[in-house]
């Protein structure tokens, strides 16, 4: 098993009225609300806190992606993976991408260049996600959910033969077209970085990610559907003629361990509930923008995400449903334990900082899960080798 | 979804004829209704129906409606991408149903379809009728409604000036057709407009090749397109008048029927004063 330490970088600053005033962190939300002066020092902290988790003995970090909101403040995971990378210059610990937007950009060998350029620099350490974007995204650069997923198989196509084929060679495609396609540098893994495939639980993405053997990472969901998600890589692997193995599923998920269950309860619930019912709140119109996904992975999703999006959940639900894990240390590595033995990854992404979680609390986090939870968890389950592309 | 009516059931319950036409390999649905000249009628993105308003329009011309491309059950060519598509599609559709000339009237989406075949060519076309036509993006928009944004209750509030014309549609429970339809109305509205939202902004501009005669038309009060864009369609195209309907919103033909018909019936029936030259007002 692979351990990631993860924070969204979440604003946690909202007005007193957010409730009433407002219908969403994302999109609309005014960003007269966002200081930068505090912005500055939480940055500074988000950033130190990382690599504390480097230090710790993390396997890797993790960035990501989202725009115009107060959710997270990472529009460009690459100036983050950028800091990271000469932060833990010397070290092993792997920075994941989770990931490049690919509809979003204009231009995709943009993205070709600056992960090459961070593979090189951190020696190829880096992991490359590729994600749409949620549907809330795209009102933020006018792009047509209508075009989401072609521009998305389209620009990964382009990227990975950017990173594969000797250059110069032309691109014509329907959304983008190049005479000549030649970046430098290329990419220090060979042949390419890792690639994973973050999602929600998207019936199209989870196909996709398993024919081509990449790492499909799922975002806080019920541990039930998660189960269903990963049934589906496994069955389309199998069709695809290879066996997923752990190292092909991670799980994203926040895990708070405190000294006892109440104690953890105690300190984590504010900042879970202001991340689950204030951070991630939005109207259904906006989650799924019409053409964002097929009418059948919608309803899907919907059913899925229904409890997450669709009213405020209480501690109790989101530890009922493992869409949290919070806890003694004896109470967490029996819960990731048992969704280990059910799910079957070979990749955790620890939520390790959360919604208005301060400096402290995180760094006891980070702390207890290093002293009595990843130990014990390379016992039951040892570091497996990165997926081979298929 | 059929609109509801002001007064209840005051218009004859003819039925439409319906067909399926040929149109270079896209079968298209074509709902006809009616006597006399022929009337070509693109609906909103709410989709095709018959409200008060039509059929009155209908005692007077022979009106052709076809439903969209995307739209309830009609297919999609993979092709069709942008209202400029759709106005191809149209443009073919004239010939397809053995028609020489035609009247082009079309609300909302389908105002923004006929702008652009109009810009396009109007060998085919007699007159133009724009009703809170969408198809322009104007400065400073700031607060304009965003049809994606919001929830169906708004939208459809949004839709009317007479709040009780909204709770009538609201309280109609919508049949599994009518919710199919409905996502695949937006899917394909939110296709073709999510951005420039609602828009082609090479358009405007283009407006001054349109050479028929052409009336705007527009409901006092509508909420979803703004008078603003009413009067940048008057100014862009030669020779085009604008005609405000009182105490009405975004759909002249469900809210006042009466005035609908008789605006539009009585400018593609006015005999022409002159030829359309260039520069015209």
């Amino acid at each position: 098993m692979q351990v990631f330490a993860f924070t969204l970088m979440p604003w946690p600053y909202l007005p007193e009225n957010y409730r009433e005033q407002y219908d969403s962190a994302w999109v609309t939300f005014p960003n007269s609300h966002f200081d930068p002066v505090k912005g500055h020092a939480l940055y500074t902290r988000y950033i130190d806190d990382l690599v504390y988790a480097a230090e710790a003995g993390f396997d890797g970090l993790g960035v990501n992606e989202h725009h115009q909101t107060a959710y997270g403040l990472m529009p460009s995971p690459n100036l983050m993976a950028g800091m990271l990378v000469q932060r833990t210059l010397g070290m092993t610990t792997r920075i994941a991408i989770l990931g490049n937007a690919l509809p979003l950009r204009d231009h995709p060998l943009r993205i070709a260049e600056e992960i090459a350029m961070l593979d090189v620099i951190s020696g190829g350490r880096i992991i490359s996600g590729f994600v749409r974007g949620i549907g809330a995204e795209y009102p933020t650069f006018g792009l047509n959910p209508a075009h989401s997923r072609e521009r998305f198989h389209e620009a990964h196509d382009l990227i990975v033969k950017a990173w594969t084929q000797p250059g110069p060679f032309p691109w014509v495609g329907k959304h983008y077209n190049f005479r000549y396609v030649n970046p430098w540098p290329r990419p220090f893994q060979q042949p390419h970085p890792p690639i994973w495939a973050p999602s929600q639980g998207s019936g199209e993405t989870i196909e996709w990610a398993a024919q081509h053997g990449y790492t499909y990472c799922q975002t806080y969901s019920p541990l039930a559907a998660i189960a269903g998600f990963f049934d589906q890589y496994r069955a389309v692997a199998r069709e695809s003629g290879y066996e997923a193995g752990p190292q092909h599923l991670a799980w994203s998920v926040p895990v708070y361990v405190g000294r006892t269950d109440e104690e953890a309860r105690e300190q984590a619930w504010p900042h879970l509930s202001l991340f689950v019912n204030d951070l991630l709140r939005m109207p259904p119109e906006m989650f799924l923008p019409p053409n964002y996904t097929s009418e059948a992975s919608m309803a899907k999703i919907a059913a899925a995400k229904k409890s997450i999006i669709g009213k405020r959940q209480t501690m109790e639900d989101m530890d009922a449903a493992a869409l949290a894990i919070v806890g003694s240390p004896e109470t967490v590595l029996r819960k990731i334990e048992a969704a280990h033995k059910i799910l079957g990854f070979g990749n955790l992404v620890c939520i390790f900082q959360f919604g208005s979680m301060p400096q402290d609390e995180a760094r006891a986090n980070i702390d207890r899960l290093n002293e009595y939870v990843l130990p014990r968890v390379r016992e039951f389950a040892p570091i497996t080798p990165e997926p081979a592309a298929v | 979804m059929n609109a509801p009516t002001r007064d209840g059931a005051s218009a004859p319950a003819a039925t439409p004829d319906e067909r399926l036409v040929d149109v270079l390999g896209v079968q298209s649905r074509v709902s006809v209704l009616g006597d006399g000249p022929p009337l070509l009628y693109l609906h909103g993105a709410n989709g095709p129906g018959w409200p008060p308003g039509l059929r009155a329009l209908a005692e007077r011309f022979t009106v052709y409606q076809p439903e969209h491309p995307g739209f309830g059950t009609s297919e999609r060519p993979e092709h069709v991408e942008t209202a400029q598509d759709l106005a191809l599609h149209y443009l073919d559709l004239i010939p397809s149903l053995g028609l020489r000339t035609v009247c082009l009237v079309g609300q909302s989406l389908g105002g923004w379809i006929a702008a652009e075949m109009a810009t396009l060519c109007t060998h085919d076309l007699s007159r133009l009728v724009l009703m809170g036509a969408a198809g322009l993006l104007l400065p400073d928009e700031q607060g304009r409604v965003d049809l994606f944004a919001l929830n169906p209750e708004k939208v459809t509030r949004a839709l009317f000036y007479d709040q009780a014309l909204a709770e009538r549609a609201l309280a109609v429970t919508p049949t599994p057709e009518d919710i199919h339809a409905a996502v695949r109305n937006r899917a394909m509205t939110a296709r073709l407009g999510w951005s420039p939202y609602m828009a082609n902004t090479a358009l405007r501009t283009r407006l001054r090749r349109i050479r028929i005669p052409t009336l705007v038309v527009w409901g006092a009060q509508d909420a979803l397109m703004p008078r603003t864009h009413a009067e940048a369609y008057r100014d862009a195209i030669p020779g085009a008048s604008l005609e405000l309907i009182e105490a009405c919103g975004h759909l002249p033909a469900v809210e006042q029927p009466a005035a609908f018909a008789r605006v539009v019936g009585d400018f593609l029936s006015a005999p022409l004063a002159a030829p359309v030259t260039a520069g015209a007002r």
